[in-house]
């Protein structure tokens, strides 16, 4: 009977070692990636970094060349070259899809496919770094929130709900306004605008991982860690942070979509990044011209397209996530 | 040699999905099915003395990794009046049988793959196949005449509205000639008859109610209207010893009352010896024995069965090591073609290798499926079904 | 004398606080643990029943200091535990461990189970980091964990298996008492025997002190030499196991044993079924706690609360009949 119980043993051991073990970590690439949506939205955004990063090298015009023509040749002139001046000398706008203009000309005579490729860099490196400044103000406020409990929780959760009640567009106008009295340079702004983004939208991360904290904190082996006497700061860094992570890089995917649109709305409304740098947010801002908006299909669809792509495919990339950390919420 | 077994493995994965896919479509095929035809759903009862005999049931859960048998060839029957205990631990199916009676398996996942599962409907005088019935029938039959308790009741309870409003929805539902005071009455007296006589319990919320009394009410709604078979799923095992004995009691004395069936699932045997005169117990999806509460616990005839038994500490018997059933249930993906018991099993024989053992009867009502009592079955045969001579004997150890 | 006990809980008290509004006012009190003694010998196994919010994992969190207690005194090898400081409390932490009842939350997802194991011993410094991995395997195979599970994660072992690596994580750090918290209520009943000697067994190697909480009285009448029952908060009746299940002398215990349903049909107990509900820790009744529900109770129940009252045989009782 010995024997029976050591071979069945035996049996088990050789079946279970040939099984192919996971960790937690590979199950989750597994099922994100058996997920077709969040494949199609990884691709699509790794065309978009792509073609932001490397387009520009590629095309041979600068962000905010503008385009002369010869009115009597036709012929079109670049803005380096001395032939610039003349009198029969026009600024070649709204030139129509061609060869040198792969999406033509803007209303301003510069290339729409050079200014789409740098104003992609601007969007994403927003969306990017807005979301990396919230994160880190919104993970430390709500970690220590929720860890720490009592007064200190008390005081941050009002600042949330302070910050929760700021309201954001009105503010951007106005912030927008002090910047532009007060001098700051085009190109530096596009940086204060994404620190103040930053700033103002940690509060709901922190609501998040606060919430996720307290949870996790009464779990039975945050207890267990308690009880074995584990430092301190080796409980936060090994067990809390690690089973924080998912709900961290969830908010991440889920919110640069957000902030890529809240950063065109501005744009937009010409608070955002301002002349003469490309925003797919102020490239899609002439459809306030309806001879543009009814003729010049060309000029503004393609960076409507490109937001609407990016947004698709950050929520479609943060929705196989969620799917993948946590099947359950799966249907 | 990894690569080429990786790769093997996401083949097989890949046929599971599309073999998956065909399975869902099907289902939902027939789900939105409006009008089946009564011809495909009536049968006949073997023995118009029970109330539902299962039929070699096969409800299968087609996932990702393969199809899972959570309950593969069942045959039982519950017959009328009486109580059946269904034991086993769990995943071995027990639930998944009693969800299958009502149709409320997880579709398209779930699905009752094959069998049949006939119940002998009181009202209409007709044998349904509850398998293949529509589900504008099953609406009429869940509740009605078939109804189920939780083990939760918690969350069997709708926490926003109020005890009265849900009891009497229940009532109204199925009674839809009542008046309104009618359908209170009855209310009260539903309550009345699970020993709740309160003023004012209508107008309480679930959660203004202790576990036990929830409980009641859980039962009082699953007794409103007279069902011939009330379904209970591990009904006390959320609640403490002392309510649970208050509940058993009141099951007890209910089911004299109502001359309903009852069946019992949990895992506790304890319970089941107070409570069924029969029991069926289960193991990885399958019947391993079934008989009346003599049998089983009397003369245990199958190794798991007996394991189970012995592995319980029991209240003022003195055992210095409690027997423990080595290793674990197997994998309910691919399992083996020999008896699924076989790798725990302490009285293996060479048989066990072999095919999955058939059911073998050891007297009229003892069933069992073990290859240990191939000649005591044969033995009743020649006897004609004459008493059980074996089955108990070669267990005492 | 103190060397006998290896703990000693004496007059133990744990209030958790109702608070309400938006200044989060205490308007009352949870009277979760009130006033509990006990005892328990060297190599032993004190088993606590009693049924959900009578106090008894409370208990089990105030010994370890998990729950800081509202007042008393818990001596663990005869060191006052309750009136360490956080970090005094630290180096004192291996001696005594505890088993939790839910095997799936207990474990940190994240991590391997060699990791889980040995964290806490890698913490405290309790062997050479040559010796390290030796050690852990030692212990996995006390435990009866397989050598090649050490680089495994939680989700791919059964609820059984994953109790034997808390059981193996407390080990590991070679303790004398350990606080079993329900530790067999959420497997199956084939897997519970497995645990249930697998903890018998390792007592016997090592000399554990057990405190097994469970409100399964075949399971606590198995593995305990010594019982408590507890009812809102308070012992109602300790004693050796063969006295208290001879002769119950409580009319809760009486009640409580009444009610196990036994395995075998032909046996039909007389049953005391007790009426009505337990009332809430938040109102506890007047008196003796039990009178509510109790079938003997006089007009004294209702205002005097019992003393306890030693009946011999170390069987100690808190109720008026026997007064």
């Amino acid at each position: 009977m010995e024997d029976l119980q050591e071979r069945n043993q035996l049996e088990q051991d050789e079946f279970e070692q040939n099984q192919v073990i996971l960790t937690p970590g590979q199950l989750v690439a597994k099922r994100f990636f058996r997920n077709k949506l969040a494949c199609v939205g990884l691709g699509i955004i790794i065309v978009m970094i792509l073609f932001c990063a490397i387009g520009p090298f590629i095309s041979p015009y600068g962000e905010y060349e503008i385009f002369y023509i010869n009115s009597t040749t036709g012929e079109e002139v670049r803005m380096k070259e001395d032939s610039v001046g003349g009198s029969d000398m026009g600024i070649n706008v709204k030139a129509p899809i061609s060869s040198a203009h792969w999406l033509g000309t803007d209303a301003d005579g510069r290339d729409v496919m050079t200014r789409l490729m740098y104003g992609g860099r601007i969007s994403l490196f927003v969306g990017i770094i807005v979301v990396a400044i919230e994160l880190v103000i919104g993970v430390l406020m709500g970690g220590i929130a929720g860890y720490y409990g009592g007064a200190v929780d008390m005081i941050i959760m009002r600042l949330v709900e302070i910050f929760n009640s700021i309201p954001f567009i009105p503010l951007m106008l106005i912030i927008s306004s002090v910047l532009f009295a007060s001098g700051v340079k085009p190109q530096h702004k596009i940086f204060w605008i994404m620190g103040i983004m930053g700033v103002l939208y940690w509060a709901g991360v922190a609501r998040l991982v606060r919430g996720q904290i307290l949870s996790l904190r009464e779990l039975e082996y945050m207890q267990a860690a308690e009880a074995t006497g584990i430092r301190t700061s080796k409980k936060i860094l090994k067990h809390l942070i690690p089973n924080v992570m998912p709900i961290i890089i969830l908010i991440a995917t889920m919110d640069i979509g957000g902030v890529i649109l809240t950063e065109s709305v501005l744009s937009y409304l010409g608070v955002g990044i301002a002349w003469p740098f490309a925003s797919w947010g102020n490239m899609v801002d002439v459809v306030k011209q309806s001879v543009i908006l009814k003729n010049y299909i060309n000029i503004w669809l393609p960076p409507g397209i490109c937001i609407l792509l990016t947004v698709l495919a950050w929520n479609f990339i943060g929705d196989g996530m969620r799917d993948a950390f946590d099947p359950r919420m799966k249907r | 040699m990894s690569a080429l077994a990786n790769k093997n493995q996401k083949k097989e994965l890949k046929e599971v999905k599309k073999f998956n896919l065909r399975k869902y479509r099907e289902y939902n095929k027939m789900m939105r099915k409006k009008r089946v035809p009564e011809s495909e759903y009536l049968t006949k009862m073997k023995n118009p003395e029970n109330i539902i005999e299962f039929d070699n049931l096969q409800s299968y859960f087609y996932t990702d990794v393969g199809t899972v048998k959570a309950v593969d060839g069942v045959s039982f029957d519950i017959p009328r009046g009486k109580t059946i205990g269904v034991v086993g631990e769990s995943g071995c199916g027990k639930s998944v049988t009693s969800l299958s009676i009502m149709r409320l398996l997880q579709g398209p996942q779930g699905q009752i793959a094959g069998g049949e599962i006939r119940f002998n409907q009181q009202s209409t005088g007709r044998v349904l196949n509850l398998a293949k019935a529509s589900i504008k029938e099953m609406e009429k039959i869940r509740g009605n005449e078939i109804s189920m308790i939780f083990q939760e009741p918690m969350t069997t309870l709708n926490p926003v509205f109020t005890i009265g409003d849900q009891l009497c929805e229940c009532i109204s539902l199925h009674n839809p000639q009542m008046n309104k005071k009618d359908v209170e009455q009855r209310a009260l007296e539903t309550l009345k008859m699970v020993g709740i006589v309160r003023e004012g319990i209508l107008k309480n919320y679930p959660h203004e109610l202790s576990g036990g009394m929830r409980q009641r009410v859980v039962i009082a709604m699953a007794l409103a209207c007279d069902p011939q078979l009330v379904i209970a799923d591990e009904p006390t095992t959320a609640l403490d010893v002392t309510i649970q004995a208050q509940i058993l009691d009141l099951l007890r004395e209910l089911k004299n009352k109502i001359n309903a069936s009852i069946m019992l699932i949990t895992h506790d045997l304890g319970v089941v010896a107070e409570m069924a005169d029969y029991v069926v117990v289960m193991y990885a999806g399958r019947v391993v024995e079934q008989g009346t509460a003599d049998d089983i616990f009397h003369h245990p005839a199958h190794p798991y069965t007996i394991g189970l038994m012995k592995s319980r500490p029991m209240l003022n018997q003195k055992v210095d090591r409690l027997y423990s059933i080595p290793g674990n249930v197997p994998n309910p993906v691919n399992l083996p073609a020999h008896c699924y018991f076989k790798n725990r099993c302490e009285s293996c024989v060479e048989a066990c290798s072999g095919a999955y053992p058939a059911m073998i009867s050891l007297s009229e009502t003892h069933k069992v499926s073990c290859h240990l009592h191939r000649e005591a079955g044969a033995a009743v045969r020649q006897a004609g079904g004459a008493k059980k001579q074996t089955g108990g004997k070669q267990n005492v150890q | 004398m103190s060397s006998e006990y290896v703990v000693e809980v004496k007059d133990l008290k744990k209030y958790f606080p109702i608070k309400s509004g938006i200044l989060q006012r205490t308007v009352g009190q949870v009277h979760a643990v009130d006033g509990v003694s006990f005892r328990i010998k060297k190599g032993q196994t004190f088993g606590l029943v009693g049924e959900s919010g009578c106090g008894k994992t409370t208990i089990g969190r105030s010994i370890l200091r998990l729950t800081d207690p509202t007042s008393g005194e818990v001596k663990i090898s005869g060191m006052d535990i309750c009136h360490l400081k956080k970090k005094e409390l630290t180096p004192v932490r291996p001696k005594m461990q505890m088993i939790f009842q839910d095997p799936f939350s207990s474990l940190d997802p994240r991590m391997p189970v060699g990791e889980i194991i040995g964290e806490a011993v890698k913490e405290h410094k309790l062997v050479s980091k040559g010796e390290y991995k030796d050690y852990i395997l030692k212990v996995m195979k006390d435990c009866g964990l397989r050598p090649y599970y050490i680089d495994r994660y939680p989700h791919e072992f059964s609820g059984g298996q994953r109790q034997r690596i808390c059981i193996a994580r407390a080990l590991a750090l070679n303790p004398d008492f350990i606080v079993c918290d329900e530790p067999v209520s959420a497997l199956d009943v084939s897997i519970q025997a497995q645990i249930i000697n697998l903890m018998k067994d390792l007592q016997q190697q090592r000399q554990l002190t057990y405190l097994f909480i469970s409100h399964d009285l075949s399971v606590v009448e198995h593995i305990s030499d010594v019982i408590g029952v507890m009812y809102l908060g308070t012992m109602v009746e300790t004693g050796p196991k063969e006295e208290i299940f001879k002769e119950p002398l409580h009319p809760y215990t009486k009640a409580l044993f009444s009610a196990v349903p036994i395995a075998d049909p032909d046996v039909k107990m007389k049953r005391v079924i007790l009426e009505g509900d337990i009332p809430s820790p938040a109102k506890p009744p007047k008196g003796c706690k039990f009178h509510t529900r109790c079938k003997e109770c006089m007009e004294r129940c209702k205002q005097e609360v019992p003393t306890e009252k030693d009946m011999g045989n170390g069987h100690v009782v808190s109720c008026h009949l026997y007064n």
